[in-house]
């Protein structure tokens, strides 16, 4: 019992020092020093002209030109804050209906073979389809703006959060539903406390696979279908031959995608299968 | 060569009340019960189990003893009604098994705890999982109070299974399955998995909740020394198709030695039976 006790501690405490690590200064600097490095190399270089203004804008320009959309509305490209409010939004809302709608059909798929023998086909065919793909559809059904986006990345997002959760409703070990068998739980108990949580590292894998995938698409499908959000903004840049917008855009695009990833999926993911120890976490 | 061997098996000492009368010491009744596995690749039948019959009484704390593939596992997933037997019929405190309950404690050679509760959390299912338990225990809590402390896992409540020791996994799996107060155990090499020394104190604390709560038992092993431990009666299978070969009393009282003198026969005998089974599955 003794001997239990003990490595029970040095195993916890091991973990909970591992995670306290990461936050620390030193090791941001460790992780991110490349990025620093290319940015300040980045900036010398443009500022001697070995590159020229119209191939590549500082990374000073590209901040004062991201700066000044964001307090002035630019007659032709608008104003940032608007464009990625605007973006944002759609984000939200179709990788919202992608869950709303992938989670519980992967759910009944993964756990009736009989409706996954029916339905696997169809989800195999779409997959390999890259969301932007649909576009000439989509904007012959929606018509150009708003609606069109939100489709598209509905639809890139859908087929990445049912495969997860198909595959990980379909892998759980059986012991679980033994052991919760013979505990005499119902099945709606079942799903809901057993199934559903023993294949959630799969299913959080799609979810972030699908919110990667439909991130990307909005750029795109902005680009053809919409006259606002980043995406529109990134094409009007390119018909005016502002470089440093074009930057500024792509930089916002990336560093959006990553903070999203980090505070609403990284959470997500230490505060479950983290938490309970079922994957280790970085 | 053996001659221990010349009495039949103790088998047919347990005569099989042919009228409808139930006979309440016996908390666990197989009668002639055989499973035939059809491979689903190539269409072969293999027979598992052969006409099994075995009681278990009340109380008891019973063995299943053999080489691996002997369809003592199998015999363990019948009583717990995750398979069916093919042909007989097993009844558990007078009820005929037709799926897995609340009424059978299962605890598997690994744990199976479910890794996202804590501990509080997984003893606590079987009492909330279905409305008649939750019935049952209209104050959970202190039922499953009682049951961690009864496996010693007192201060572990709010952590969860992965930080947990394999010996320490399988107290709250035991916890787990005594909670809804199930009318027996049901042990699938449950230390199997654990190195020597745990597996000696799990035994040790196994026996200690046995005799506090007398619970019937029933255990699958491999090893002659767990059974002769543990048991009081050790049942002996035969390699597959799996059928009861031997049965063995063991009066000695616990704690026991295993230096004791009459251990060490039983031991003796037991490691010959299983020695020739093993010998002719080989063959």
């Amino acid at each position: 019992m003794s001997s239990d006790g003990s490595l029970l501690i040095a195993a916890e405490s091991d973990l909970l020092t591992g995670n306290r690590h990461t936050t620390t200064g030193k090791h941001l600097f460790r992780r991110y020093w490349l990025v620093i490095a290319i940015l300040i190399v980045w900036e010398l270089a443009a500022r001697y002209g070995y590159l020229p203004r119209a191939v590549l804008p500082a990374p000073s320009t590209v901040a004062q030109s991201a700066a000044s959309l964001t307090a002035h509305r630019d007659p032709a490209l608008g104003s940032l804050p608007d464009h990625l409010l605007r973006s944002l939004g759609r984000q939200l809302l179709g990788f919202g209906l992608a869950v709303a709608v992938a989670f519980p059909l992967g759910v009944w798929m993964g756990m009736s073979q009989k409706v996954r023998e029916c339905l696997l086909p169809l989800v195999q065919i779409f997959y390999p389809v890259p969301g932007l793909a649909w576009t000439p559809l989509a904007i012959l059904w929606l018509g150009l703006g708003g609606k069109t986006v939100i489709f598209l990345i509905f639809i890139g997002a859908i087929w990445p959060i049912l495969y997860g959760t198909i595959g990980g409703l379909q892998n759980i070990r059986p012991h679980y539903g033994r052991a919760a068998a013979s505990l005499g739980a119902t099945h709606f108990y079942q799903l809901t406390r057993v199934s559903i949580p023993a294949s959630l590292s799969m299913i959080l894998t799609g979810l972030r696979l699908g919110y990667g995938a439909s991130w990307r698409t909005i750029v795109g499908a902005e680009m053809i279908a919409s006259t606002s959000g980043l995406g529109y903004m990134l094409s009007v840049a390119a018909d005016t031959r502002r470089g440093d917008v074009i930057v500024a855009g792509m930089i916002i695009i990336g560093a959006l995608g990553f903070l999203i990833e980090y505070f609403a999926f990284d959470r997500l993911d230490r505060a479950t299968v983290g938490r309970w120890g079922m994957r280790e976490t970085h | 060569m053996m001659p221990w061997k010349v009495s039949p098996s103790p088998v047919g000492e347990y005569d099989v009340p042919k009228d409808d009368e139930q006979v309440t010491e016996a908390r666990v009744k197989v009668d002639g019960v055989t499973k035939v596995f059809t491979s689903t690749t190539n269409g072969r039948r293999v027979e598992a189990l052969q006409e099994v019959s075995l009681h278990v009484e009340t109380g008891e704390f019973v063995c299943l003893l053999g080489p691996s593939g002997c369809g003592k596992s199998t015999l363990l997933n019948i009583l717990a009604g995750f398979e069916r037997p093919t042909k007989g019929e097993v009844l558990v405190s007078g009820h005929r098994v037709s799926g897995p309950g609340p009424d059978r404690g299962y605890v598997f050679q690994e744990p199976a705890l479910f890794d996202w509760m804590s501990v509080w959390g997984n003893v606590k299912f079987g009492l909330v999982c279905n409305p008649d338990t939750r019935k049952r225990f209209p104050d959970p809590d202190k039922q499953v109070q009682q049951c961690i402390e009864l496996v010693g896992l007192k201060g572990f409540e709010h952590t969860f299974p992965n930080f947990l020791s394999g010996g320490m996994k399988q107290r709250v799996a035991i916890a787990r399955a005594l909670a809804p107060d199930p009318d027996m155990l049901l042990m699938d090499e449950p230390f199997g998995a654990l190195d020597a020394q745990t597996r000696y104190l799990m035994q040790g604390a196994l026996l200690e909740i046995w005799e506090r709560t007398r619970k019937t038992i029933v255990f699958v092993t491999h090893s002659i020394e767990e059974a002769v431990f543990l048991a009081d009666r050790v049942v002996v299978m035969t390699a597959r198709p799996g059928k009861i070969k031997w049965i063995d009393r063991i009066q000695v009282c616990r704690p026991r030695d295993l230096s004791d003198m009459s251990l060490m026969e039983t031991r003796a005998r037991l490691f010959e039976l299983i020695g020739t089974e093993m010998k002719e599955t080989e063959a």
